[in-house]
């Protein structure tokens, strides 16, 4: 078997070179500490890098979305609170307002503090955020949300959620409507709202729609807020057209129920009963639901049952305390709903009203109420004010959830980003123990090569000659 | 008998001279590339015959032999044509390698700074600067896909320039090929010896030549060589040449083709297929197996993005407040009119009734079966299409998936249809076509290259529609504990006009109402939809949970029965209703005036980089594949290919070795084996010379007889 000269001096050369280049590309590799230089060295882990560091940089935005999400609930949460405690306070207050023994001056200190209580409510519900939208607006953010109205305040928003992305399957609302917090407050127990409707005698004039029976009740009785024992009875009571003989296109809130109380002579002693009306303030029309006369205990509960309408029993119960007079009424209205400005001017108006007679400070008599309807009123009041209390603590509890879940998913954010980094180093870092060791490896081959090739080329038979 | 002595002693000794004279000529040739070693063939000369025996008459010299075995040849000339082929083709396909390597600098941080700023105008839709912040993310977006793309054109037009270079190598090499036929044909029939020199120079010629093009030799009694290509396609013939051309493809006139001049006169296009073996195969292959598949994948991204997004964008309200169909409103975000699909039809077609065709892209088709499932999906391929118009039958064509041969024969408008819900372009042909036309389509050949965004959004950025046109309300007298969703904007559903958008004509001034009832069956009335739109719901909780439909009659009532959780999509918008709503309760649908912090649109188009817009599949009514996930494909697959061509670079590598050993083992000049022979004859010389003196001596010994 021949062997060239030229190919001997080749092949020892092709030995050199291509060991040269293997170090030269461990080489590479050590400096930038990269397994793969190129995707040539590894296809399958480059397009696995590629994703991985897609998934890597969609979990990035998750995190910082969730950190504006908290940023943003965390001053919401601020708002709640601070609401919170202002209508705490107004609470405190109207209790104060409701002690029978102040004076006309110390019921308009109290009602002047209100009114600065009002202005600082309406600023909280018209509050902006730090790139100067309203908070409280939903989708209108340029728009103030509440103008003061002299009943109340005017909603100009909308129902707008603002949603940021913060994880893959799951829009979080940042914000609150200002109709949610502010307007969506049912009034009375939540069913339904009682109060005084006034005297019928001598003969009942069917009232127009939210107008009360003048004049004023004339005894000494005050109707609770009452409770509701079956619900379905009472829903079914209010829908059906037939239990309370109204008529189906007057919408539910404008169908009342009257407990008109009557003194019965007839009999001695003198019994006071009651009966029970079903209201229509649309029509204008009034029935009668029981069938006799029901008597009068001061402090029972009134249960609204054994009625003549279809089901007999309305689902719902009161109470009457006191002394009523003859021809006194109580009105049981199905709730509505009644934003917190209006509840609080009506606080402040029935304050200001006062207990007759109620004195100025120059001492001229300026109006004023009988001391059962003023109690009646503000105890109707502080029941609204409760409810809007009751429902900014719901708000408060909703957006406690939500920064409880953010913090849950940033947890699992922060797991999923040592993931990521972790897969994407296995992908794309060198293992620096194998390639030391394969460059002295490699080190020693080349030099071999190097070696042997100077002794072989040296062999000629020239060299002898 | 003294001659006798003097004619062998000389004849021995021009033998000697000769064949040290061949044994120099070896040693000073040991390193020169083609050469083979030559040998002396010496034979006896003829005998004398006498009554004594019969005695020789010394040694000539028959011949200079080349130590040559055309079969080892042959094998070195193939095992070079692979390793070029393999060569040319990988130290292109690495340029693109090389390009996808560093992820800084490829597609996937683009796509992911675009989305982010996508989010910044979600999380802050009033905010001028978030709006800016993702139009900037947008066009550097737009700018990495331009530069990736005029790579790959550097590429193409690199390939361009490497094939001319080629086939001028080949025309030069073929040339001298001719003309040594010529020469070693002469020289041979003058001196009936093979001229060694012009023979070796021959087949260095074909050696070299084997770099550039693989040729098939066979080698006629004469000696002369003929070289073929291709499947059979003459070469030299002789002293015969043809002439290589590079000629612009009649397919394609931005690419170069390989053309051959045929006996009869004229040039003959050589199919890229045929060209096998050596660097311009190794071009060729590359360019139609990894160069344009290559740039049609990151067209096929482009499209996708610029198609499902402005989609998308459509159905929302920029921050002035206007939607689609107002005046002014900008839907696309991306501008399409460069993007669409080309058409390139081929230079021999008979244009004389003026045939235009073109291609369209279809609109993208929503996620389904239900309106509320979600973005859009497209079905592009990442393949070249080729349309010829058959003879028979009449009027109808042939339409070819060129990547993996699928074919389809058809109407022009039948092949449409198909193609738009399989492929997702359209065809349109204007004017008068004529049989034998071919028309090569190319439907993502150009995206990434013309890909911008809407400059009228880019000049302004409230133009970009983050917000919903609508918004959804329960009123504010409800008794009931239902609510309404915030809603999410879906494809219309005008049966008249295309299905692609939100159309303000829809939603009348004063908005819809949906007013429930509780009378048995719990239904929802509509009031404020026009006749004729079609309401869907649905009923998530219901098994199974089909979408229903009701088309609004003219007179009322419009009403659908009532399902808690119930989703109902009219007129381009989907919202759902959940919980228990009392009789009378109402809700209401009306335009989104105002809206500077609605982000509802922003968040559906941030969702598009995590949802399978890509890879279509109408039977399933989604998509296969996300964007980023094509990219990785496209990334991985060329890295693939890369890495196998090394392999077999190496591998070929190793075989040409084998064989040139193979060869040199028979014609390689070994030096030390030249320095024996040298001696050898050396000693051959001294023995002749002394075979003279003795001659001379016996003379003079004759002489000197007095």
């Amino acid at each position: 078997m021949r062997v060239s000269t030229s190919q001997i001096f080749d092949s020892g050369y092709r030995g050199i070179g291509g060991n040269q280049f293997d170090l030269f590309k461990l080489q590479n590799h050590l400096s930038t500490g990269r397994r793969m230089l190129a995707p040539e060295d590894d296809p399958v882990a480059a397009a696995q890098a590629l994703v991985v560091t897609q998934s890597q940089s969609v979990n990035g935005q998750y995190l910082a979305n969730q950190a504006d999400a908290k940023g943003r609930l965390g001053v919401l949460d601020g708002q709640l609170q601070s609401l919170n405690n202002l209508l705490q306070h107004v609470r405190e207050r109207v209790v104060q307002a409701g002690n029978t023994t102040l004076t006309g001056a110390d019921r308009s200190y109290i009602a002047d503090e209100l009114e600065s209580r009002f202005a600082e409510l309406l600023g909280l519900a018209n509050a902006q955020d730090a790139t100067g939208n309203y908070l409280f607006s939903g989708y209108q953010g340029t728009l103030k949300p509440f103008a003061q109205t002299t009943t109340g305040a005017n909603y100009q928003g909308d129902d707008g959620v603002r949603l940021l992305q913060v994880e893959a399957s799951r829009d979080m609302p940042t914000n609150i409507s200002g109709i949610e917090l502010f307007t969506q407050i049912k009034n009375g127990n939540a069913t339904f709202q009682t109060g005084a409707s006034g005297n019928v005698l001598p003969v009942p004039v069917p009232p127009a729609v939210g107008a009360v029976n003048t004049p004023p009740n004339l005894g000494t009785a005050i109707i609770d807020q009452g409770s509701v024992r079956d619900v379905t009875a009472w829903n079914a009571a209010l829908a059906a057209t037939t239990a309370l003989a109204i008529p189906a296109t007057t919408p539910q809130q404008y169908r009342d129920l009257e407990l008109r109380f009557s003194i019965n002579n007839t009999v001695t002693p003198p019994v006071t009963e009651y009966n029970v009306f079903a209201i229509d303030k649309v029509a204008n029309t009034s029935a009668q639901l029981n069938a006799a006369p029901l008597p009068y205990t001061p402090g029972q509960a009134i249960n609204l049952s054994g009625l003549t309408t279809t089901p007999a029993d309305l689902g719902i119960s009161v109470s009457v305390s006191g002394n009523p007079a003859d021809g006194d009424s109580f009105r049981i209205t199905p709730s509505v709903n009644q934003d917190v400005f209006t509840t609080l001017r009506n606080t402040i108006n029935t304050i200001r009203t006062g207990v007759a007679p109620e004195l100025n400070a120059a001492g001229s008599v300026i109006g004023g109420i009988s001391s059962i309807e003023y109690s009646n009123r503000l105890a109707g009041n502080l029941q609204n004010i409760s409810n809007a209390l009751e429902n900014v603590n719901r708000m408060q509890s909703t957006v406690g959830a939500r920064l409880h879940e953010l913090d849950a998913l940033s947890n699992t954010g922060e797991d999923k980003k040592l993931q990521y980094a972790t897969s994407l180093s296995a992908l794309q870092d060198l293992d620096y123990t194998k390639a030391i060791s394969d460059l002295t490896r490699k080190q020693m081959q080349l030099e071999a090569a190097q070696i042997s090739f100077k002794q072989t080329s040296q062999l000629t038979l020239f060299n002898i000659l | 008998m003294g001659s006798g002595i003097y004619g062998i002693g000389i004849s021995a000794l021009t033998t000697a001279q000769m064949a040290l004279v061949t044994t120099d000529n070896n040693i000073a040739n040991a390193n020169t590339p083609g050469y083979s070693r030559q040998r002396t063939i010496q034979s006896t000369n003829v005998s004398l015959y006498s009554g004594a025996g019969s005695f020789g008459q010394g040694v000539h010299v028959d011949t200079v032999q080349r130590q040559y075995d055309q079969y080892l040849t042959d094998q070195v000339n193939g095992a070079q044509a692979r390793v070029g082929e393999v060569e040319g083709y990988y130290n292109q396909i690495k340029q693109i390698d090389n390009l996808l390597a560093d992820p800084t600098a490829g597609l996937s941080p683009a796509l992911q700074d675009f989305f982010t700023g996508v989010q910044a105008v979600v999380a802050n839709p009033a905010l001028l600067s978030s709006r800016q912040s993702m139009i900037s993310g947008a066009q550097s977006m737009v700018t990495r896909f331009k530069t990736i793309e005029s790579r790959l054109s550097e590429l193409a037009a690199e390939v361009n320039g490497k094939i001319r270079d080629s086939v001028d190598l080949i025309n030069s090499y073929t040339s001298q090929i001719g003309s040594l036929n010529q020469q070693i044909a002469l020289a041979e029939g003058a001196y009936g010896q093979p001229p060694n020199d012009l023979m070796d120079k021959r087949d260095a010629l074909v050696a070299d030549l084997n770099k550039y093009i693989k040729v098939s030799v066979t080698v006629d009694t004469t000696g002369t060589y003929s070289l073929f290509v291709g499947s059979g396609q003459q070469l030299v013939l002789g002293s015969q040449v043809m002439t290589m051309s590079s000629i612009a493809s009649s397919a394609d006139s931005e690419k170069i083709a390989v053309g051959l001049s045929t006996p009869g006169g004229g040039t003959l296009e050589m199919p890229d297929s045929l060209i096998t073996g050596g660097q311009l195969g190794g071009l060729l292959k590359f360019r139609t197996e990894s160069l344009d598949r290559a740039t049609n994948e990151l067209g096929r991204v482009a499209a996708t993005m610029a198609l499902t997004f402005n989609a998308q964008h459509a159905l929302g309200q920029d921050l002035l407040g206007r939607a689609n169909g107002d005046a002014g409103f900008n839907g696309n975000f991306f501008q399409m009119t460069d993007m669409q699909p080309g058409v390139k039809p081929y230079s021999v077609n008979n244009n004389a009734g003026a045939p235009v065709l073109t291609a369209a892209f279809v609109n993208p088709p929503p996620f389904g079966p239900q309106r509320a499932d979600g973005n859009y999906y497209t079905t592009l391929k990442t393949s070249d299409y080729n349309l010829t118009a058959l003879a028979a039958p009449a009027g109808q064509y042939l339409l070819v998936r060129l990547s993996d041969n699928t074919q389809w024969t058809d109407t022009l408008a039948n092949l449409s249809t198909m193609t738009q819900a399989n492929e997702g372009f359209s065809l349109n042909l204007a004017g008068a076509d004529a049989v034998g036309n071919s028309y090569l389509i190319q439907p993502t050949r150009n995206a990434a290259r013309n890909i911008a965004v809407n400059s009228m959004i880019a000049a302004d950025p409230r133009n970009i529609a983050a917000a919903l046109p609508f918004r959804t309300a329960a009123t504010a007298t409800n008794t009931g504990a239902a609510k309404i969703s915030a809603g999410t904007g879906v494809p219309g559903f005008d049966t008249v006009s295309n299905t692609t958008g939100f159309n303000t004509a829809w939603l009348p001034a004063g908005g819809l109402t949906m007013t429930y009832s509780s009378t048995a069956p719990a239904s929802i009335s509509f009031t404020g939809v026009a006749a004729g739109q079609t309401i869907y719901y649905k009923d998530p909780n219901a098994v199974p949970a089909t979408e229903l439909s009701l088309v609004a009659p003219a007179v009322p009532p419009v009403s659908i029965p009532y399902s808690p959780g119930m989703i109902i999509s009219v007129a381009g918008m989907s919202f759902s209703i959940a919980g228990q709503p009392n009789d009378g309760d109402s809700f209401a649908v009306t335009r989104n005036t105002s809206a500077t912090t609605d982000g509802r649109n922003g968040l559906s188009l941030g969702k598009l980089q995590t949802q399978n817009t890509t890879s279509g599949d109408p039977a399933q009514n989604k998509g296969s594949a996300t964007m980023q996930t094509a990219y990785a494909e496209m990334v991985s697959a060329n890295g693939t290919k890369t890495r196998e061509l090394k392999t077999t670079f190496d591998a070929q590598s190793a075989v040409l070795a084998q064989s040139q050993k193979n060869r040199d083992a028979t014609s390689g000049v070994n030096l030390d084996e030249e320095a024996a022979n040298m001696i050898r004859f050396q000693q051959s010389y001294q023995a002749a010379a002394k075979i003279i003196q003795v001659g001379k001596s016996l003379f003079d010994t004759l002489l000197n007889i007095r």
